[in-house]
């Protein structure tokens, strides 16, 4: 069980993102930044969900590096978001 | 080999995934709905029911103009100026709604076009019937009050005479439209009922003033001052030639022209009396003008030229200034001639109109500045105040590049990746730098062998026995973890056990032998 539970983890993710991408086509609006952020937020719970109390896999180490560059990038993001409120 | 294998594919997978996201950062709304670039892309549910609501808006349009014309006549007629003005600005409101559907819709070329020829004729001649018939009655009253002094009197009789004649051409004009009006209303099963009655208003309008004239005076006594047009008709840019003689001994101010009432120009009579101008037909509408002359007290008959429209052409060349402004240029033109001085509408996708006007060559300019994207742009012109025939350009397109992400937020990227990735580096240095919970781990000759006792476990069980007597044996506390063990001592051996207790892998006989070796403290080269 506890192997498989990267697995699980990773079809959980899938699924999320094929519901994003779902509701996405039904607002007619494919964009990306959204579909990022909204990534984002499953990442972060499953990673969350996954997440043991003694115990650290190396998948875990791996995720965090991915969930760094993830908020990286969200930073970019709202500061572009500012920077374009702050010009209008 | 299989496992490298699919790790190379997925590393394979992930920089092209990531190369295609890169290549749309710039403008991450890959569709929209109402952002349509390509009408292949279009949802139908987003898009304007422009065509089908402006094809549906255009037949009762057309029937609401033909209204107004009967409406407008009506009231010229029985001198209610004050909503006769009302409904000309209805009249002129709708033409306009009307002619840019058609321009919409692209049916200049069919009889829709054509009809909107024939109303904007039609809207310039109930205008013009206004206005000319306020003057008349001004005239009348002018008249009566002038009465006895004859130069005061004759110049009224001279106005009026060309006033009626205006007014007799303009009914003339108006009257010869109606057989193709009433055509076009017919292939769409339109009502001319106020069409027709407006015809006859605008006859009764026109003979109202020709009855005047010959109450008031109708043998206008002989002028000294003679006039002659030479040619009584021309389109934009010829010229007509005015020229007369005044009889007898001429007064010393020049003569005066006029043109639709309007002073024109102010030739000066020669020794023998004779004057001669020139008028360029330019900014004036199409149809039936009046010439007379005056020279002191003595006006000359009324004569009259004709105006015929003509075609033009309109070009467009876009070049760029910068990224984001383009320079419009172009040239109006009716056959060989240029177009001066008229303002030419450059509609931007086909939604934004931005003006300019030519110069003394024809030629107009314009630079617009446009946001990112494919723009369209394509220049028109309407005709209104000239003998001309509108006209398009064709349609030029201007790409502008999209803008570079500033630098700023890069930056702050950056600076956000190297915080985070900082952050995280510290919170796993944290335990290390943190002081040993437990004093120093004793040798391992110190501590007694424990007794170890496994015949009959399950191989994992087994091994978990074996891992808490290690952790017994070092004298580590039993919430410290297999990861944690392996930092103090027999590091192979407890990141097996990890794997074991983890994973779910199963230890072989030979594997738990030689983790009980070490449990012994017999593996020498364990740690």
């Amino acid at each position: 069980m506890s192997g498989g539970k990267k697995y699980y983890a990773a079809a959980v993710l899938a699924i999320w993102l094929i519901i994003i991408t779902f509701f996405m086509i039904l607002n007619r609006t494919l964009d990306l930044e959204v579909f990022f952020v909204l990534s984002l937020i499953g990442l972060l719970v499953v990673a969350v969900l996954i997440d043991g109390a003694f115990s650290r896999p190396r998948y875990m180490r791996y995720i965090s590096y991915l969930i760094a560059a993830g908020v990286a990038l969200f930073a970019y993001i709202v500061v572009e978001k500012i920077l374009e409120i702050i010009a209008t | 080999m299989r496992p490298r294998a699919s790790h190379i594919i997925l590393v394979a997978a992930v920089v092209l995934v990531i190369a295609i996201l890169g290549i749309h950062a710039t403008a991450p709304i890959l569709y929209s709905a109402e952002n349509i670039s390509t009408d292949a892309h279009a949802d139908p549910s987003t898009i304007k029911k422009r065509s089908p609501g402006d094809a549906a808006a255009v037949i009762p349009l057309m029937d609401e103009l033909l209204g107004e014309t009967g409406t407008l006549a009506l009231t010229i007629k029985l001198k209610d100026y004050e909503n006769a003005e009302r409904d000309l600005a209805r009249y002129t409101d709708l033409s306009g709604r009307f002619d840019r559907l058609v321009i919409t819709l692209d049916a200049s070329d069919t009889d829709i076009g054509e009809f909107q020829q024939k109303n904007r004729a039609n809207l310039d001649s109930l205008a013009t019937l206004l206005d000319d018939s306020r003057r008349l009655d001004d005239l009348k009253r002018l008249e009566i009050e002038v009465r006895g002094d004859e130069g005061q009197h004759t110049a009224i009789i001279y106005e009026g005479e060309a006033l009626r004649q205006k007014m007799r051409q303009s009914f003339s004009s108006y009257q010869e439209r109606e057989t193709a009006v009433t055509r076009i209303a017919g292939n769409y099963n339109l009502d001319t009922t106020p069409y027709q009655e407006s015809i006859e208003d605008f006859a009764e309008v026109a003979d109202a003033a020709d009855d005047w004239r010959k109450k008031v005076g109708g043998n206008t006594p002989p002028s000294p001052l003679s006039i002659t047009l030479s040619p009584t008709g021309g389109s934009y840019g010829d010229t007509i030639r005015i020229s007369g003689r005044y009889t007898g001994t001429p007064p010393d101010t020049p003569a005066e022209v006029y043109v639709d009432s309007r002073l024109a120009r102010s030739p000066v009579f020669d020794e023998s009396g004779h004057y001669t101008c020139t008028y360029r037909i330019g900014r004036i509408s199409a149809g039936p003008h009046i010439v007379y002359a005056t020279a002191g007290p003595a006006y000359s008959d009324v004569r009259t030229f004709t105006v015929f429209p003509g075609n033009t052409t309109l070009t467009l060349a876009l070049a760029g200034v910068n990224r984001t402004t383009v320079a419009c240029t172009g040239t109006l033109t009716t056959g060989n001639r240029s177009v001066a001085n008229a303002p030419i509408a450059l509609r931007v996708d086909t939604t934004m109109l931005v003006t300019a006007e030519t110069d003394g060559n024809g030629t107009y300019e314009k630079e617009i500045t446009l946001p990112a994207g494919e723009h369209t742009i394509r220049a028109e012109f309407h005709g209104a105040g000239f003998p001309l025939n509108l006209s398009e350009s064709e349609t030029g397109t201007f790409h502008v590049p999209d803008d570079l992400p500033s630098p700023l937020p890069l930056i702050a990227g950056i600076a956000a990746l190297l915080g985070t990735g900082w952050y995280l580096r510290r919170r796993q240095e944290t335990p290390d730098e943190a002081p040993p919970e437990t004093p120093p781990k004793p040798p391992e000759e110190e501590i007694e062998s424990p007794a170890i006792d496994i015949t009959g476990l399950p191989p994992r069980d087994a091994a978990t026995v074996l891992f808490h007597l290690l952790r017994a044996r070092l004298g580590l506390s039993e919430t410290k973890t297999p990861r944690d063990c392996a930092k103090v001592a027999h590091a192979r051996f407890f990141e097996r056990y990890e794997r074991i207790r983890y994973a779910g892998e199963v230890p072989t006989e030979e594997e738990l032998r030689w983790m009980e070796d070490i449990v012994r403290g017999e593996d020498a080269h364990a740690a």
